[in-house]
């Protein structure tokens, strides 16, 4: 399938027609209007329009559906002389001589002669029918190419966009490479799915067989951490404060430094209710108990002079324990 | 006319769509499983080579946990004879130091089912010098059992302290 096809100069009758300004006529008003004027059995035609005319290349052999466009020979050379202005344009092939009269930018005929020489009386003829006054006399070169461009292929291509021919076209273009691709996705699909499927298989028994020989392994670890938890839940509660008897020995201790005695300790908890004499001022005691970072805090109850012994003062205190890691008491 | 061709295009999109599609789905689901299966292997790979060390903290935990439950009277005890034993012993600590005991009563032991531990008291009444006394304590804080004093009063009688006092031990429960 060949997407262009250059129609040769010779295969094809050129007529040119007036057609109201800045009107574009449709592929149905063209065939329906010029196609019936082809001098060729089969009525093919080729034809591109601008603002005033329609150009038309009547054509003898049949234009296949195996070419998606087709340009006639003739209009690239007149696309390429036409800034010219008046212009004859002669190409010889064979024994046959072809002219393209172009007059004020226009194509006005493609007259074919049957010979290459004293073709002086078709000029003139021409000259005279179309009226053209000097007109520049161009011999084309035997090997003269003229090359294709984009606006070449747009301009007989006749592009008319309907939206639901469009997709109806559209359709029937991609049906078969949608079914396609939506089978071999499908395909691609489920084999990808079995892969996986597969690996994860293999993944999960690898697995199973790494837990397996690591279980041996994990179990102590699973009783240590257990163990663990019990422990440090038993410290918790229980282990909260220091020993009943340091707290006892630093209390003794700042009894003693300040030449004292205690006459009774009642401990509960986390506090220590205490009756001693000393000879010193609440604010010593009180100081020298909270100095031994052991007494979060320290309150008087009540202090009285001892009447048996007068240089004593016996205090009633209240000492609350301070915890072991520095949490909160209770 | 039916278009034979397009009738397979639509059949096949159905069955893409209810068939096909919901595979394509579960395919990012297989991924991310085999992503999670592939990281717990690695995990597992770890594990298996570093066995030897880990072996050696478990048998250190397991030290720690030895010498932990050695403060503690073990399961294989009745509640009875771990009281007896810590009865025997604050006796036998007050006799060494000339410490008079006057009374004992057994609390109710405890059972802390959570973590395993029967918690045993006993209220002791004993009367001794100061620093008996002090010796006396020592010796319960510095016991092979862990020993612990709770709900103490001390009192002081001319120069004699007395003193009743909780002392509580603890026994590992049976499971």
């Amino acid at each position: 399938m060949a997407f262009l096809q250059i129609v040769p100069i010779l295969d094809t009758y050129f007529r040119r027609f007036e057609k109201p300004p800045k009107v574009r006529l449709n592929k149905q008003v063209v065939h329906f209007n010029y196609a019936h004027l082809s001098p060729f059995k089969g009525g093919h035609y080729l034809y591109f329009q601008d603002d005033s005319s329609i150009y038309i290349w009547y054509v003898a052999n049949p234009l296949t559906t195996s070419t998606l466009v087709y340009i006639p020979e003739g209009y690239l050379i007149y696309r390429f002389f036409r800034h010219r202005g008046n212009a004859l344009v002669l190409r010889n092939d064979a024994n046959k001589t072809t002219v393209l009269a172009i007059k004020d930018g226009q194509l006005e005929a493609q007259i074919t002669t049957g010979s290459t020489h004293g073709h002086h009386d078709v000029i003139d003829r021409i000259c005279r029918e179309y009226s053209l006054k000097t007109p520049e006399v161009i011999q084309l070169d035997l090997t003269a190419s003229f090359p294709v461009k984009l606006f070449d292929i747009v301009s007989f291509t006749h592009l008319e966009f309907k939206p639901s021919q469009f997709f109806e076209d559209a359709l029937n273009l991609l049906k078969i490479p949608i079914t396609a691709i939506l089978l071999i996705s499908s395909l691609f699909i489920f084999y990808q799915e079995h892969l996986l499927q597969a690996e994860l298989e293999n993944s999960t028994r690898q697995l199973r067989n790494l837990k397996h020989q690591n279980q041996e392994l994990l179990a102590p670890i699973d009783q240590l951490r257990d163990s663990n938890a019990s422990w440090a839940d038993f410290i918790n509660k229980k282990m909260v404060y220091y020993s009943f008897y340091r707290y006892l020995s630093e209390l003794s201790n700042v009894v003693d430094k300040n030449s004292g005695f205690i006459n009774s300790v009642d401990f509960t908890d986390n506090h220590f209710t205490v009756w001693t004499g000393v000879k010193a001022s609440e604010t010593v005691i009180i100081k020298s108990l909270i100095d031994t970072g052991l007494f979060q805090d320290v309150k008087l109850i009540s202090s009285t002079k001892d009447g048996s012994k007068p240089e004593y003062i016996l205090y009633n205190l209240e000492l609350t324990l301070k915890p072991l890691r520095g949490g909160k008491s209770k | 006319m039916i278009d034979r061709s397009l009738l397979i295009l639509l059949l096949t999109t159905i069955c893409y769509i209810f068939f096909v599609k919901p595979h394509a789905d579960d395919i990012t689901y297989l991924k991310n499983k085999i992503i999670v299966a592939k990281n717990q292997i690695a995990a597992q790979e770890t594990i298996k080579s570093r066995k030897n060390e880990i072996e050696k903290l478990i048998k250190q935990g397991n030290d720690s946990t030895a010498i932990n439950e050695s403060f503690f009277f073990t399961s294989e005890q009745s509640d009875s004879i771990a009281m007896v034993s810590l009865q025997d012993f604050v006796k036998n600590a007050a006799k060494n130091n000339k410490i008079e005991v006057l009374n004992s009563n057994w609390g109710v032991p405890f059972n802390d089912v959570k973590n395993s531990i029967v918690t045993l008291p006993i209220i002791f009444t004993v009367r001794g010098y100061p620093a008996d006394v002090n010796a006396f304590l020592r010796i319960l804080l510095f016991s092979k059992r862990f020993l612990k004093v709770e709900k103490t009063t001390i009192t002081r009688s001319q120069d004699q302290l007395n003193l009743n006092m909780m002392v509580v031990a603890f026994k590992r429960a049976n499971k």
